[in-house]
């Protein structure tokens, strides 16, 4: 028998109904926003198109990134908390790189790859000194007191 | 080819709850002591509803016969819902008291510890506020993860067998062969506390939400006391052999692991950092 005093709500994707022996009920709601984002998707998607767009020179004497530049960029998304951070905007440079970029209100990063498996970075914040980095593995992604930087800004 | 990632970097995880259940509803305690609660929680979230709670039955089944409200409305709410957004204006966490349920959401989940500390926080001193656990007791726990994984590549060539373990005995064999459209739910009772058992609940499901092809995975564990415990210092310290909330809560995250080591594929495994 349904009783409302044993619904255990989700934060709004389902409801389960909790019976006593224990049993459930599910009843769906339209996806909430965390069924609908996709920061990871969107990232790739992007380091994909500037792999098309940017595959030959672009520009008189400019070097396009390499496979391994747009792959490195992968590997580094999958190391970033993208529920705490916001995506950053990507571009491609003359010189081969592939640029991921934050900024807000008092803090910026930027930070690149050129396809040797390592990234080299550039950060600042508001009454802080600012912090350089160069040779970073891809696989060690930003530090925790980078990702505060960007957090929930 | 493509390939399923985390749907936030390194994060699948989109939602994890942890719930308290009690005996019956909380909503009297809530009208009385609403105010109290608020104060106690409200520096800690950007913002708090009152929740006014309505009950529809839709369908002509006879154990559901339809039924719209009656009487008049209440006049005092019947939860509190705490919300703490980001930046972007989405939502981090949810603390929420309704019906017979006190329950904890975060959306940016970054670690178990960190988790379950801020629920453990706001539980015992919501709990401590509304002074009700000596009358209505708790019954059960709940700990829910929902991970989700989105498709990179072209839709059609999507299978579960990218993301989930070939003969793995947590789903039907049925849907590695589905595409990139198909769902499993599953239910079973396991050791969790000594021999006493809790029930896992197990429903995943491949679809297209908003463009994006990708799984949900959603894992609850559902522990019923072995007696209803009307102490918070016994909830939270433990007695009669059982242990505190806390090391319930552990074993209840650590069922999770097992379910996702058992569930995906080691590179998947390797991403989401449960490798090993």
């Amino acid at each position: 028998m349904y009783r409302p005093e044993h619904i255990f709500p989700t934060q709004g994707y389902s409801y389960v109904f909790v019976e006593q022996p224990t049993s459930e009920i599910r009843m769906n709601f339209p996806a909430p926003a965390f069924l609908t984002e996709a920061p990871t998707k969107d990232l790739f998607d992007r380091l994909t198109h500037l792999s098309v767009k940017y595959h030959t020179p672009f520009l008189p004497d400019s070097i396009p990134p390499s496979d391994a530049a747009f792959e490195d960029a992968r590997k580094f998304v999958l190391t970033l908390p993208l529920t705490k951070i916001r995506n950053p905007s990507i571009h491609v440079a003359a010189d081969g790189e592939v640029n991921f970029q934050w900024s807000g209100p008092d803090f910026k990063i930027d930070l690149g790859f050129y396809g040797n498996g390592k990234f080299s970075f550039y950060a600042a914040k508001a009454n802080r000194a600012p912090v350089i980095g160069d040779e970073v593995p891809v696989s060690v992604g930003l530090s925790e007191d980078l990702i505060g930087f960007a957090a929930n800004y | 080819m493509g390939t399923y990632v985390p749907f936030a970097g390194k994060n699948a995880i989109a939602e994890m709850s942890i719930g308290i259940i009690f005996q019956s509803a909380l909503d009297s305690s809530i009208g009385e002591k609403f105010t109290v609660v608020r104060d106690e929680l409200v520096a800690d979230f950007s913002k708090f509803e009152p929740i006014q709670q309505f009950v529809f039955n839709f369908g002509g089944s006879p154990q559901f016969p339809p039924m719209l409200p009656s009487g008049p409305v209440p006049q005092n709410p019947s939860g509190i819902a705490f919300t703490k957004t980001r930046g972007d204006g989405n939502i981090a966490r949810i603390f929420r008291i309704l019906n017979n349920s006190i329950s904890f959401h975060i959306m940016e989940y970054t670690s178990w510890s960190e988790a379950k500390s801020l629920a453990l926080d706001y539980t015992n001193r919501s709990l401590t506020k509304l002074a009700t656990i000596d009358k209505n007791p708790a019954t059960a726990l709940i700990v829910r993860y929902l991970d989700r994984f989105t498709f990179d590549g072209d839709p059609n060539t999507a299978n579960a067998k990218m993301l989930l373990r070939p003969g793995t005995d947590l789903v039907a064999a049925r849907i590695f062969e589905s595409g990139s459209q198909w769902h499993c739910n599953s239910g079973w009772y396991q050791a969790l506390v000594n021999q006493e058992v809790a029930l896992n609940n197990l429903n995943l499901a491949s679809a297209l939400i908003q463009n994006v092809f990708g799984v949900v995975i959603e894992h609850t564990n559902l522990y019923t006391l072995p007696k209803p415990c009307n102490s918070l210092v016994e909830l939270t310290h433990g007695a009669d052999g059982r242990p505190s909330l806390e090391e319930i809560l552990d074993l209840q995250h650590k069922v999770n692991v097992g379910v996702l080591r058992k569930l995906l594929i080691p590179d998947i495994l390797k991403t989401i950092g449960l490798e090993g």
